[in-house]
C-alpha cells in the first residue's frame, strides 16, 4: 500500500512544482513586458492576461488548496527576483546596475498590486468553469 | 474519461498555451528592446564649432552639433539643446534652446550612418557676456581674437526617439570648446 502510495505522491508533487515553476516564469516575463511597455507589439497592458491564464489553468486542476496557495506563493516570490534580469538583458554594463535596482522596485510594487489580483481572479474563473462544466455534463447523478 | 480527467487535461493544455503565447510576446519585445539599446549606444554628438560673436549690439552665441546614428533604426526628432558653459569650474549658465533658435538638417553623403547638422543660435544674456569679458581682459595682451578662452560647452542633445508604443526622450551628451570673436 506505501509502496503504491509514494511514486503516486511524487508525481503529484512533481506536477505541482512544474506548474509553480511554469507560473513563475509567466509572472516574471509579465513584470518585464509591463515595464517594456513602449516596446511591446501589443499595448502593455494585455500582458495581464498571462497571470489571468495562469490562474485559469490552476483554477481546475486537481490540486488541494494548500497546493494552490503553495503555487501562488512561488510566484509571487519569483517573479519579482527574475523580472529585473530580463529587464536588464539588453542593458550595457555600465546601465545594468542602475536597471536591475529600477526594475526590482517596480517588480516588488507591481507584484502584489497587479500579479496577486490577477492571479487569483484566474484561479476563481478557473474554478467557476470547472464548476460548470462538471454540473452539465453529470446533470443527473448531482441531482440524485 | 472522468470529468476529473478532462479537467487535469484542460489545465495542463492551458498552462502550456498560454507559456508558449508568453514566450512569444516576450521575444517580440525584448528583440526591439534590444535594437533600441544597440541604437542609442552607437549614436553620437560631436560639437563641430562653438562660439561667442559680438554682432552689434548683441552677443550670439553660435553652436554647430554634428550628430551620427546608425542608418537602420528608429525613427527621431530633435527636441531641443539643453547645455551649460563653464570656465575653470566657473559656472557661467544654464541654457536650453526655445524654437527658432535651432536649426536641424540632414548631412548628404554622410556614407554608412545618418548624419544631422542641428545649428544653434542664442542670443547670449548680459550676465554671460559680462562673465567672458572680465575673462578675456584678464587676458595676456596680444593673443589673437577667435581662440579658445577656456569656455567649455556640456550638454545633451534632447531626442525624441517614435517607439512602437509612444516615444521617449534620449539625451545624447555633447561638450567642446567655445570661441570668442568678432562676427559682425
Amino acid at each position: 500500500m506505501v509502496r503504491e502510495e509514494t511514486p503516486r505522491r511524487g508525481m503529484r508533487a512533481a506536477g505541482v512544482a512544474v506548474r509553480a515553476i511554469l507560473l513563475a516564469g509567466m509572472g516574471s516575463i509579465c513584470l518585464a513586458v509591463l515595464q517594456l511597455g513602449d516596446f511591446t507589439p501589443v499595448p502593455s497592458a494585455w500582458s495581464l492576461l498571462i497571470p489571468v491564464l495562469g490562474g485559469v489553468a490552476i483554477g481546475p486542476a486537481r490540486m488541494s488548496i494548500h497546493e494552490v496557495i503553495g503555487c501562488v506563493a512561488v510566484v509571487l516570490v519569483l517573479s519579482p527576483i527574475l523580472a529585473p534580469s530580463l529587464v536588464a538583458l539588453p542593458a550595457s554594463a555600465i546601465e545594468r546596475a542602475g536597471v536591475v535596482r529600477a526594475a526590482l522596485r517596480n517588480s516588488l510594487a507591481a507584484d502584489g498590486l497587479l500579479l496577486l489580483p490577477c492571479v487569483l481572479g484566474g484561479i476563481v474563473i478557473g474554478r467557476w468553469v470547472a464548476g460548470v462544466s462538471t454540473c452539465r455534463s453529470e446533470p443527473m447523478r448531482e441531482r440524485r | 474519461m472522468s470529468a476529473r480527467e478532462v479537467h487535469g487535461v484542460w489545465s495542463w493544455a492551458t498552462l502550456v498555451v498560454a507559456f508558449i503565447g508568453t514566450l512569444v510576446l516576450f521575444a517580440a519585445t525584448e528583440r526591439r528592446y534590444f535594437e533600441y539599446a544597440s541604437w542609442t549606444r552607437e549614436i553620437r554628438a560631436s560639437l563641430e564649432t562653438a562660439s561667442l560673436l559680438q554682432e552689434k549690439e548683441t552677443t550670439v552665441l553660435r553652436a554647430v552639433i554634428v550628430m551620427q546614428s546608425p542608418k537602420v533604426g528608429f525613427g527621431s526628432t530633435v527636441e531641443r539643446v539643453e547645455f551649460t558653459l563653464d570656465r575653470d569650474g566657473r559656472h557661467l549658465g544654464y541654457f536650453f534652446t526655445l524654437p527658432g533658435e535651432m536649426v536641424v538638417e540632414p548631412v548628404a553623403g554622410a556614407g554608412a550612418g545618418a548624419r544631422t547638422r542641428i545649428t544653434v543660435t542664442k542670443e547670449a544674456p548680459r550676465e554671460l557676456v559680462a562673465g567672458v569679458l572680465a575673462v578675456e581682459e584678464a587676458r595676456p595682451a596680444g593673443e589673437a581674437d577667435g581662440e579658445s578662452v577656456g569656455v567649455r560647452f556640456a550638454g545633451d542633445v534632447v531626442l525624441e526617439v517614435a517607439l512602437p508604443r509612444g516615444g521617449k526622450l534620449l539625451r545624447v551628451p555633447v561638450k567642446g570648446e567655445v570661441k570668442v570673436g568678432d562676427g559682425a
